[in-house]
């Protein structure tokens, strides 16, 4: 089993990116679990047909003691199995708490043996902020963590802070970062910024998504571009993308 | 206001079942709070503590430091009495601000370990769960650092520590040994049983903490026994253990599960090590032949099996009685009793789905104890004796008290008696029971199956 921490600056497009390798990792023939780690529980939105599904904090308050692994994992395009860990309003609560809570009732319940699946992929909110969102690359979760970025400056320096919150990591055993992904926004001289930046924290951009309508078109529809337009040149990428992280992260393909 | 206690104090939590756990070991043992919950396990959690060295320290948390995550501070005091004590390895037990921030204290021991050499474990107690989940935490953890899974193939090398062997020092277990341990302990009976080692069967006893064991005399009887009858107890980690035999404990043919933290700790070895166990504990004299019986069964068939898990035999015109206290041991008290009361269970820890039993009440907090104790139906109580308390002072139930120092702390101590094997049958005849119907019915029940 590999298991993938995806981190980024918000707004960055995560989500989008890690909902589409995980539609193009299905293709190949893995098993996926996709885990969203974010309050706005919008990671796996366009995996269930543009529909929200319940969240693990959600469903523990509701269901306590009786919650079962059924309330809280869905199946979505390409049998994906999605999970949302949810959160608090804003403003109120500890997001960073909620994480660890939803992971550890995922572990009781034993999820991962349950569903045994060849990729996990933990789409992560924001920055490693609190002890909480560094959960999903502490020991036993996430081995590798990829940093999704654009060539803006916000999103480097953040790319930046979870990059040295890893090396700081390094000795308490953490997962390792295995590269960039470059989500293009059409920045002037954005591949060359991008790879610099990367390289100034001893990684590499493992690959460049361009800006593409298709995305928008797609997600229009609640679904990834995967599944909305499979023959498209964007679907393409994405599926380069899914080849690129198999390779980089040395899992086996089954 | 349902979770409000007028009468009762709070029960143990899991980081002292965590600290209990490591107590006999040589280890720096630091809770990671501002003071409060090392107070209270030193204080009230752990009756060894007042008579014996030990060396368990409080981090002294402050609010700057979890606000800023100062984890420096915390590794800067480790290495210092790392320096001062030299321990065998160091355990980080949290409580309720590390885990609010999310600290890793797993995560920390990991970093710990590599800037020192010296092993280093992170327990990650949160203060919201019960001494059983903490027990079990740490055992957990334990076995995890020092005993490998593929410590299990090799038995031969363990019996062949045998011929080594020499009696326990039992006598003083409610102190903290600081001598070195054998590396398996049995009796001078046992040892000659063991000059033939194909037939020695290895055992552990798991789950075993003062916070349901007052008296240390009940497990050395039961080692006792089931030594006489051809076993060789490797360890029994929380009381009365060294790391050394903690090795080991991969090594053993079955595992005896005694209570509830002992059960989940069974079901890890088992899962881990390929280990069966023989869940629940032999009360009465009569039912320690068969205890030792069964558990050759167990380890011969390699199929785990609940002590407690013959039928029963209807309701019948018996009384009622209500049993309160850790599950294992309270549904190994229900099956004693099972020809003579209908015995329901209270559990007021950590319950359980995978102990199968019928009549088992979660009683969640005090005012469910109470309405539970007071229920008219219930004649007959088995319980901590804080719990008759909670009765109407007048009230005309049978109460067989039962100190739980995970309940009632030191307050009933020195009053606590050993109660497992042939203690069972003094505890009755001593008891309220014994008036029930007189000599004939105590020596019906003393006579076991």
């Amino acid at each position: 089993m590999k298991k993938i921490a995806i981190y980024g600056k918000g707004g960055i497009g995560k989500s989008t990116t890690t909902s589409n390798l995980s539609a193009a990792l299905s293709e190949m023939g893995l098993k996926v679990m996709q885990i969203g780690c974010d309050p706005k529980a919008d990671s796996t939105k366009n995996l269930m047909g543009g529909k929200r599904i319940p969240t693990v904090l959600d469903q523990i308050s509701k269901k306590g003691d009786d919650l079962t692994l059924e309330d809280i994992t869905f199946t979505g395009y390409g049998n994906i199995i999605c999970v949302e860990s949810g959160g608090p309003t804003p403003g109120i609560g500890c997001a960073g708490r909620g994480i660890i809570t939803a992971f550890e009732k995922l572990e009781e319940l034993h999820a991962y043996d349950v569903y045994d699946p060849d990729i996990v992929l933990y789409d992560v909110l924001g920055d490693v902020v609190c002890g909480g969102f560094a959960m999903p690359i502490r020991g036993g979760y996430a081995d590798q963590v990829i940093i999704v970025t654009s060539g803006e400056m916000m999103a480097l320096f953040a790319a930046d802070n979870i990059s040295h919150a890893i090396r700081n990591f390094g000795k308490r055993g953490y997962a390792r970062l295995a590269g960039y992904i470059q989500n293009s926004r059409n920045v002037e001289n954005e591949d060359s910024i991008v790879s610099q930046a990367a390289s100034e924290n001893d990684t590499e951009v493992l690959y460049i998504v361009p800006r593409d309508g298709a995305v928008q078109l797609a997600e229009s529809e609640g679904k990834t571009v995967i599944e909305a337009l499979p023959k498209s040149e964007m679907a393409e990428r994405y599926r380069q993308l899914a080849r690129k992280v198999m390779e980089v992260t040395d899992a086996v393909l089954v | 206001m349902a979770q409000l206690c007028l009468y009762l104090p709070p029960f143990s939590p899991d980081y002292s079942g965590a600290g209990a756990m490591l107590f006999d070991l040589d280890a720096l043992t630091v809770m990671h709070d501002a003071g409060g919950c090392t107070g209270n396990y030193t204080g009230h959690d752990e009756p060894r503590w007042y008579d014996s060295k030990a060396t368990v320290f409080c981090s002294g948390l402050r609010m700057i430091d979890a606000i800023m995550g100062n984890d420096q501070k915390l590794k800067d005091n480790v290495y210092a009495a790392i320096k001062t004590l030299n321990p065998e390895f160091v355990a980080l037990v949290g409580s309720p601000v590390p885990m609010v921030i999310g600290m890793d204290l797993k995560g920390l021991a990991h970093e710990i370990e590599s800037e020192t050499g010296i092993p280093a474990i992170g327990i990650e107690t949160t203060g919201t769960d019960y001494y059983d989940a903490g027990a079990f935490k740490a055992a957990k953890a334990l076995l995890d650092k020092f005993c490998p899974s593929e410590k299990q193939a090799d038995r031969t090398a363990a019996v062949s520590l045998n011929s080594q062997m020499t009696k326990p020092d039992t006598e003083n277990l409610t102190a903290k040994s600081t001598a070195v341990s054998p590396e398996i302990q049995t009796t001078p009976q046992a040892a000659t049983y063991n000059s033939e080692l194909s037939d020695t069967l290895l055992y552990n006893i798991l789950g075993a903490t003062p916070l349901d064991y007052e008296r240390p005399e009940d497990l050395d009887h039961l080692q006792d026994v089931l030594n006489r009858s051809g076993f060789s107890l490797i360890a029994r980690p929380g009381y009365g253990y060294n790391l050394s035999q903690l090795r080991n404990m991969g090594q053993a043919h079955v595992n005896i599960a005694v209570s509830h933290a002992g059960f989940l700790t069974a079901k890890y070895m088992e899962k881990k090590y390929g280990i069966p166990y023989l869940c629940g504990v032999p009360l009465g004299e009569k039912n320690l032949t068969l205890y030792a019986e069964r558990l050759k069964e167990v380890a011969l068939s390699k199929k785990s099996e609940m002590f407690f898990s013959e039928p029963f035999s209807g309701n019948g015109e018996k009384k009622n009685a209500l049993i309160i206290g850790d599950q294992i041991i309270s549904e190994s008290l229900k099956h004693y009793f099972r020809d003579h009361f209908n015995v329901t269970v209270g559990c007021i820890f950590t319950p359980d789905r995978d102990i199968s039993s019928s009549s088992v009440l979660n009683l969640k907090n005090e005012k469910e104890i109470k309405k539970a104790l007071c229920d008219e139906r219930y004649s007959v109580l088995i319980a901590d004796p804080l719990f008759e308390k909670l009765l109407p002072k007048n009230h005309k139930k049978l109460f067989l008290p039962l100190p739980q120092y995970a309940v009632s702390g030191d307050i009933y101590h020195k009053d606590a008696k050993p109660f497992l094997g042939k203690y069972f049958d003094d505890m009755l005849r001593n008891s309220p029971l014994s008036d029930i119907a007189g000599s004939n019915y105590l020596s019906s029940i003393a006579s076991g199956f």
